[in-house]
C-alpha cells in the first residue's frame, strides 16, 4: 500500500492557479490524529489557530482511510488538506510531509495520540518539524503519556518538543509566584508544609507539582511527601473537573495558606485568598488563554526550548516514579 | 537541580525563586489609574473598553484601582453604572461586562466629582487614592490620565502637586497627557514648564494613539527585522517618500475645536510628524524607549524649518466644500456646526520638508492631510528611483519607478509595485502589485491603540509616547507655516470638493501624489 500525495498536490496547484489573491504563509502545520483520536474540537481549535497564522495544513488522520481526502486552499487563508493515513507506515508518512511541505517555511508538528516514543510515526516525523507539540492530557488522563513523554525528551534532547498541558499552565503559574512576589510572603515558601493541587487529569497535576519541587528545591521521597529545605512538604493530589483543566491549588505553611481557585459560578475568573500571618483581601484574576490555539500559538512562538519545562518534566517523571511505582 | 533555586533565602530579600526563567511578561505593578474627564467621550468611547480589556487579557495587575474625576456628578455606585452602561455600548462583543470579572472590576471604580481647579477635589482624590492603597493593595503607584479639554491641563497638574499627589515615598506616580500638547510652539512650551515643574520627563507620557496603532510599530519591524531594505533605504535609492492621512470624515461635533486647530495642527504636527521620524530614523541600538526616542528626534532636528518667504512654495493648504463623499452630498466646512461660516481654517494641509542629514540629502519628503477627502487612506510611500539603464520593454512600455508602501489604515499592510514582464513573446514590461495586508495575512484584529499604550504607561514603557524634545521640535518645523497661513487670509477657499483629492495647489506643489 502506499500513500499517494499527487492528486492532493495537483488540487493545490490548480487552486493556486485560479486563486487572484497573494497567498501568505508563515509555517507547514502538519497535524498528526491517532486511531480513535481525530477529535472534532481539535479540528476546530486548530483552524482557528491556521486563520491566525496562515499556513499550510495538513491533517493527517489515522482514524481514516486513504479515500478520506479533503483540500480546502482557499477557504481558509491558508490551505486545509487531510488526508486519512489508516495503515500508513511511518517512511510513507514522512514521504507525503516531504512533498506536501511548504518550501521555506517551517514545519510545525501537533500530535494527537496516546502514544509518544512507543509509536514509529512520532519517531519518524518529530525529527523532521522545527517544532513539535503534542498533549499529554488529550488523549489519556492518567500519567502514563507524562511518563512517556519525558523518557522521549531524555532520549532525543535535540528536538524541540512543547506539551500543550504544561503551557496550560502559565496563567497558574503567574499567580502562584504572584502570592510570594511580597517579601514578607516569600518566607512563607520556605515553610510550606503542605500542597494540594485539583484538576481533571494527571499531567496538569503532575507538572504544578514538578514545577514548585524545581524551583524550591524539593525531592519527592515517597508518593506524598517531599523533602525540602526547610522540612518535608505533604502533597496531594485531587482528580476532580473537567479533564485539561486544573481548578485548585492550595499551599500552606504553619502560618498562612495561599489558595487560587477557579470561581464557582465564572470558569474564567481564579479567586486569590491569603489567610493566616500574611493575610490579605481576596483578589481576582482573569484566566484568560487557556484554550488550545492560544497554547499551540505559544508553543509555536517560542522557538526555543524552555529549560523550566525540561526540570518541572523531570521533576514531574521522578514524582510519578515514587507516586506511582 | 536548578541554580536559582540556591537563592531562596529565609531573610524575604532574594528574588521570588518562583519567577525564575518565567516566560511570561510581567504584568505591570499594582496601580490606581486616575481619569481626569471621566465622563467624556473619549472615556467612555475608548479609554474604559481598553482599560476593561486589559484586565479580561491578564495585563492589568490583580491590585489595581479606577478613579474618575469629573464635574458631573455621581457616587461611586450612579459611576459603576455608568461604566457598565458604557461597556454595553462600546465593548467588543466578547467584553461586555458580565460575571466575576465584571463583579471585581465594579469593585474597583471610584469618582470624585469636582472642578479641575478646586482644591477640594484633589483633597477628595488623594483621600480615595489612600483608601485603595489601604483596601486594594495599589502600593502607592499612581498613574494619572488627563482626558480632558487641553485648556485645563496646566490646573490640574498644579492642583495635583498642591495635593502632593506628584510624587511618592513609595511607588510611582506617572501622567500621560492626550493630545494637542499646546497649540503652538509657545503655548506648547507653557504648558511643559508646568508639566516640568511637577512630573519629571521620565514620568511624562505624551499620547499620540497614532502611535499605538499596530501598523505604525510594523514600520520599524519591516525596516529593522529584515536586511533586504536597509541597503536601499536613502538617497542613493530613494528619490522621495510621500506620506498621506486621508479622512474622508468632516469635522463631525468637534467644529468648534477644529476650527480652532485645522489640519496643520491637528494631523502634522503630532501624527505625520512621528511617522516621518520613524522612516527616516537611523537604526536604534537597541529597543530600549530611549534609543529610539532619540534617532526620531534626530530626524527632527535634521529638518530645517521652512523660511517665512519660501512658505508658499513649500506648502499648501485647502478648505472643503460641498460635495459628495460614497454619493451622499455633504456640506461644506464653513456650513459645518460651531464653524465660523467665514472660517480661514485649514481642512487640508500639505508640506514638502527635507531631512538634512547624510542618507537624506536631496530627497524630498512630502507630507498630506486632509477631510473629507475621496478615500480614507493613510500611507508612506517609498518611491525609488528610475531604472539607470533601460534594456527591457518595448518601445512604448514606460517603466514605472518601484515603489514600497506601508499602509497604515484602512487596509494594514505592505505592498510593493515592481516590473514584471509580460507573458509572451514580445518583451512588454508592466507594473504589478504584490499586496501584503496584516488583517488577512495574519487572520487577527490587532489590540486597539488606546489598549497598547495604556498598558505601556503602566509597565513603564515610554517607547510608544512623545519626549518633549520632539513635540517641541515639530512645533518649531510647523511654526513658520502656520503663521504665514494664520496670517493670510485665503480667498480662495473653499478650494476643493468634498469627495476629491484635494486642492489643485497640492499637485501643485508635488504632482506625484498617490491617488487617494
Amino acid at each position: 500500500m502506499s500513500l499517494d500525495v499527487h492528486p492532493v498536490l495537483d488540487a493545490l496547484a490548480k487552486s493556486r492557479q485560479s486563486s487572484d489573491s497573494m497567498k501568505t504563509s508563515t509555517m507547514t502545520f502538519a497535524i498528526f490524529f491517532g486511531e480513535g483520536e481525530g477529535a472534532d474540537w481539535v479540528r476546530m481549535r486548530t483552524r482557528a489557530l491556521a486563520e491566525k497564522h496562515p499556513s499550510r495544513v495538513i491533517v493527517f488522520d489515522a482514524s481514516k482511510g486513504q479515500d478520506d481526502r479533503v483540500v480546502e486552499p482557499s477557504k481558509t487563508r491558508g490551505e486545509w488538506i487531510e488526508i486519512g493515513v489508516r495503515g500508513a507506515s511511518p517512511q510513507e508518512l514522512e514521504a507525503a510531509l516531504t512533498q506536501l511541505a511548504l518550501h521555506d517555511a517551517p514545519v510545525v508538528l501537533l500530535w494527537i495520540a496516546e502514544a509518544l516514543s512507543a509509536d514509529e510515526r512520532f519517531l519518524v516525523l518529530a525529527p523532521r518539524a522545527d517544532t513539535t507539540i503534542c498533549s499529554t492530557s488529550v488523549a489519556r488522563t492518567d500519567e502514563r503519556p507524562l511518563r512517556d513523554l519525558s523518557m522521549f525528551v531524555e532520549r532525543h534532547p535535540e528536538i524541540m518538543i512543547q506539551d500543550v498541558a504544561y503551557l496550560r499552565l502559565v496563567a497558574w503559574q503567574e499567580l502562584v509566584a504572584e502570592f510570594f512576589d511580597e517579601p514578607a510572603c516569600r518566607r512563607e515558601l520556605l515553610a510550606l508544609r503542605s500542597v494540594e493541587v485539583t484538576a481533571g487529569s494527571d499531567a496538569e497535576m503532575y507538572y504544578l507539582l514538578g514545577w514548585l519541587a524545581s524551583r524550591l528545591a524539593w525531592t519527592p521521597i515517597d508518593g506524598q511527601t517531599f523533602r525540602a529545605p526547610g522540612g518535608n512538604v505533604r502533597y496531594t493530589m485531587i482528580h476532580d473537573g473537567p479533564p485539561r483543566r486544573l481548578t485548585k491549588v492550595v499551599l500552606s505553611s504553619e502560618h498562612a495558606s495561599f489558595t487560587a481557585a477557579v470561581h464557582p459560578e465564572d470558569q474564567n475568573a481564579i479567586c486569590l485568598d491569603v489567610t493566616g500571618s500574611t493575610a490579605c483581601p481576596s483578589r481576582f484574576a482573569p484566566l484568560h488563554t487557556v484554550d488550545l490555539a492560544s497554547l499551540v500559538e505559544r508553543a509555536i512562538l517560542a522557538r526555543t526550548r524552555d529549560p523550566v519545562f525540561i526540570e518541572s518534566l523531570a521533576m514531574a517523571k521522578a514524582i510519578i516514579e515514587r507516586h506511582v511505582g | 537541580m536548578p541554580e536559582a533555586v540556591a537563592t531562596v533565602s529565609t531573610d524575604g530579600k532574594a528574588e521570588n525563586p518562583l519567577r525564575t526563567g518565567m516566560q511570561s511578561e510581567r504584568i505591570s505593578d499594582p496601580c490606581s489609574l486616575v481619569f481626569f474627564g471621566a465622563s467624556g467621550d473619549l472615556f467612555k468611547r475608548m479609554l474604559l473598553p481598553a482599560v476593561y480589556s486589559l484586565r479580561l487579557h491578564g495585563v492589568m495587575p490583580n491590585d489595581f484601582a479606577i478613579v474618575g474625576v469629573s464635574r458631573t456628578e455621581y457616587s461611586d455606585d450612579d459611576f459603576r453604572a455608568y461604566c457598565k452602561e458604557q461597556l454595553e455600548q462600546f465593548a467588543p462583543a466578547d467584553q461586555k461586562p458580565q460575571g466575576a470579572m465584571w463583579d471585581d472590576f465594579a469593585k474597583r471604580l471610584f469618582y470624585v466629582t469636582g472642578e479641575f481647579d478646586d482644591h477640594k477635589c484633589f483633597g477628595s482624590l488623594a483621600k480615595c487614592l489612600a483608601d485603595n492603597e489601604k483596601n486594594l493593595g495599589t502600593k502607592g503607584n499612581r498613574l494619572f490620565y488627563l482626558s480632558t479639554p487641553p485648556s485645563v491641563f496646566p490646573a490640574i497638574i498644579e492642583c495635583l502637586q498642591e495635593a502632593d499627589l506628584n510624587q511618592q515615598q513609595e511607588g510611582w506616580a506617572r501622567i500621560i497627557v492626550e493630545k494637542p500638547f499646546g497649540t503652538d510652539l509657545t503655548s506648547a512650551r507653557a504648558l511643559q514648564t508646568a508639566v516640568e515643574k511637577v512630573f519629571p520627563e521620565n514620568k511624562v507620557y505624551r499620547i499620540d494613539h497614532y502611535l499605538g496603532k499596530e501598523p505604525v510599530q510594523d514600520i520599524m519591524a519591516l525596516r529593522f527585522a529584515n536586511t533586504i531594505f536597509e541597503p536601499v533605504w536613502n538617497r542613493n535609492y530613494v528619490d522621495s517618500i510621500q506620506i498621506t492621512a486621508a479622512e474622508q470624515l468632516g469635522v463631525e461635533l468637534r467644529g468648534g475645536y477644529y476650527d480652532n486647530a485645522g489640519a496643520l495642527r491637528d494631523m502634522i504636527q503630532n501624527h505625520v510628524m512621528n511617522l516621518l521620524a520613524l522612516v527616516a530614523m537611523e537604526p536604534p541600538s537597541s529597543s530600549d524607549a530611549d534609543a529610539i526616542r532619540n534617532e526620531k528626534y534626530k530626524v527632527l532636528e535634521s529638518i530645517t524649518p521652512p523660511e517665512h518667504a519660501k512658505v508658499p512654495e513649500m506648502s499648501a493648504r485647502g478648505q472643503y466644500g460641498a460635495g459628495a463623499i460614497n454619493g451622499k452630498p455633504v456640506i461644506a466646512y464653513r456650513q459645518e456646526p460651531d464653524v465660523n461660516p467665514n472660517s480661514n481654517t485649514e481642512t487640508f494641509a500639505s508640506v514638502r520638508l527635507e531631512v538634512e542629514n547624510w542618507r537624506w540629502a536631496g530627497v524630498p519628503f512630502y507630507l498630506r492631510s486632509g477631510k473629507r477627502l475621496a478615500k480614507k487612506n493613510s500611507e508612506i510611500a517609498v518611491t525609488f528611483k528610475p531604472i539607470p539603464h533601460r534594456i527591457y520593454g518595448e518601445r512604448t512600455d514606460t517603466i514605472e519607478p518601484d515603489v514600497l508602501v506601508m499602509k497604515i489604515q484602512p487596509d494594514e499592510g505592505v505592498a510593493m509595485r515592481f516590473s514584471a514582464k509580460v507573458p509572451g513573446m514580445k518583451a512588454h514590461i508592466r507594473s504589478v502589485f504584490m499586496d501584503f495586508n496584516y488583517g488577512t495575512g495574519f487572520g487577527v484584529q490587532s489590540p486597539p491603540a488606546y489598549e497598547r499604550l495604556i498598558g505601556d504607561a503602566m509597565r513603564g514603557d515610554q517607547t510608544l509616547f512623545t519626549r518633549w524634545d520632539a513635540v517641541e521640535r515639530a512645533w518649531e518645523i510647523v511654526m513658520p507655516v502656520l503663521d504665514a497661513w494664520q496670517n493670510t487670509k485665503d480667498l480662495t477657499f473653499p478650494n476643493y470638493a468634498s469627495g476629491s483629492q484635494g486642492p489643485e495647489s497640492a499637485f501643485k506643489l508635488f504632482p506625484g501624489w498617490r491617488p487617494l
